[in-house]
């Protein structure tokens, strides 16, 4: 099977957009991807489109946006996970044969407050006022803190240290930084979790150009990065919190024969600031228990040994649904390539891991290498 | 008092919040209802169709223990668009004395709930429905 590679990223900045459709957003994501790519509409084999809440066929949409070419395309939901899983369909395209170039875009344009419509009208979850995304972190957040001893101050220095990565993104919703102080004085939405350690609902657009390793070299000069495992898996019955993180994240690593010990870069699903303290445990980055103290130790630091989340994260950069695991990639390879200006990470990552989570269980990861 | 919400669920004066979910038994007890397997024992609540441990189709409707243990829990103040209720309400989740991991609410201030206190069943008032009915709920609250 052939390698995949990445060669063309490009993003429309996350924020609020009412005059903009989600069309807009994705075309521009689109075209500078292709630019990045030194690619053009008609060489585009297959285009895949994730969103969750854009309508019916709102991949085509923005495929008439840049002409009827008659190419498969290809509309993607999997809740917070949609763009990652789109990524791994894409690459599994490729890898099949079928194409050489394909393009992924991810956008999304959000309503304000928390995210309504999760779950059957009539279940039992959604009627008794269950299905709110942020409880769902707040329930493990407080048995963390009661397990394993882990602080609600080092839970928000997820917040304050993604702000600042989040300063020098020019693709991000918040380009502020955020004290300590700030977080913890931040009013309470589900106990422990504080505004400030909650994503923005936000509208944005990313997209990536994929490509065989045969006809990569045809386009760009700039270092390739591959595919070099991704994965999409759902949850178990009867297992820990950490277990569909962890197993999705080894298939991938096991893909790309590499180890959690081998990553060097990483862009995770913070959707909630303890999200980011566990995802460092069943990523393999600290052992379970830990990650409060592998932040606060400042590992996951731009400078650290370990960046995550120089983007600024799902906190800072912002999170437009489907437009996430795509925004990850690109912010990935920026970074391998040494391109991305005042937030560039120094340790020069020859492999990094992508990953997002979200409702119904699923979990989705892309391993990187250069 | 939990006898008055039976009556009114079976005279139609108030609604269930999903179907299937509860039952009363002889003492009037409210209690979650689970589906349990009957091939290899597993037991979830809410029912599903299929067996989550061995996969098997032989899932029956289980009452659940009414008395468990707060395994975790928050106080959501600002619901989705979907919950009719009051704000501020508790998320929990709690562990039954059959062993069953559940997920529904517990009312009470949020400053009682303590993690690893025992809690019980009840039956309780959620919010009313387009035609004004009540519409009632299975909920936790702190035992004794």
């Amino acid at each position: 099977m052939t390698k995949v590679a990445i060669i063309g990223a490009g993003m429309h900045e996350c924020g609020r957009f009412p005059d903009k459709t989600f069309a807009d957003l994705a075309f521009v994501a689109a075209q500078n991807a292709l630019d990045d790519a030194n690619a053009g509409w008609t060489d585009v084999e297959a285009f895949y489109a994730s969103h969750t809440r854009q309508g019916i066929s709102a991949g085509e949409i923005i495929g008439q946006e840049f002409g009827l070419t008659g190419i498969p395309m290809f509309n993607v939901e999997n809740a917070c996970a949609s763009g990652t899983t789109a990524i791994h369909a894409a690459t599994q395209a490729i890898k099949s044969g079928a194409h050489d170039i394909v393009l992924v875009a991810g956008f999304e344009k959000m309503p304000r407050g928390v995210i309504g419509g999760i779950g059957e009208e009539t279940s039992f979850g959604t009627r008794m006022g269950l299905n709110v995304m942020p409880a769902m972190y707040a329930l493990k957040a407080k048995r963390h803190m009661h397990d394993f001893g882990t602080t609600e101050e080092q839970i928000a220095m997820v917040a304050v240290k993604n702000h600042k990565n989040g300063v020098h993104n020019p693709y991000a919703q918040y380009r502020n930084e955020i004290t300590l102080e700030q977080v913890m004085n931040s009013r309470l939405v589900c106990d422990p979790i504080k505004l400030l350690e909650c994503c923005p609902t936000s509208d944005g657009a990313a997209a990536i150009v994929l490509a065989s390793e045969k006809v990569a070299r045809k386009f760009t000069q700039k270092p390739l990065i591959y595919v070099a495992g991704s994965s999409v898996q759902t949850s178990r019955y009867n297992v820990d919190a950490w277990e569909a993180s962890r197993r999705t994240s080894e298939t991938a690593y096991e893909m790309a024969g590499i180890g959690a010990e081998d990553i060097q870069l990483a862009e995770c699903h913070d959707a909630f600031t303890i999200g980011e303290i566990m995802h460092y445990e069943e990523l393999g980055f600290c052992p379970v228990g830990e990650g409060g103290r592998f932040v606060e130790e400042g590992h996951a630091s731009l400078t650290g040994k370990l960046p995550v989340n120089p983007s600024g994260g799902l906190k800072a950069r912002g999170h437009p649904l489907g437009m996430t695991g795509v925004a990850q990639v690109c912010e990935v390879t920026w970074q391998m390539r040494g391109e991305a200006g005042q937030r560039q990470v120094q340790n020069n990552p020859k492999a990094a891991i992508t990953h997002t989570q979200g409702y119904g269980g699923v979990c989705a990861v892309t391993v990187l290498t250069k | 008092m939990t006898t008055n919400y039976q009556e009114a669920l079976e005279k139609g004066w108030a609604v269930p919040v999903a179907k299937g979910t509860f039952s009363f038994d002889s003492d009037g007890q409210v209690h979650l209802l689970a589906s349990k397997c009957g091939y290899c024992g597993t037991t979830i609540f809410p029912s599903v169709a299929r067996c989550p441990g061995c996969f098997k189709a032989n899932m029956q409707a289980t009452p659940l223990a009414t008395g468990g243990e707060l395994h975790s829990f928050t106080t959501v103040r600002q619901g989705p668009p979907e919950w009719k209720g009051e704000v501020p309400y508790i998320i929990a989740s709690i562990t039954t004395a059959d062993g069953v991991e559940v997920m529904t609410q517990l009312a009470c201030p949020p400053e009682d709930a303590k993690l690893g206190m025992n809690v019980t069943l009840q039956i309780s008032p959620l919010y009313k429905d387009d035609e004004d009915r009540e519409v009632l709920g299975p909920v936790f609250v702190p035992a004794n």
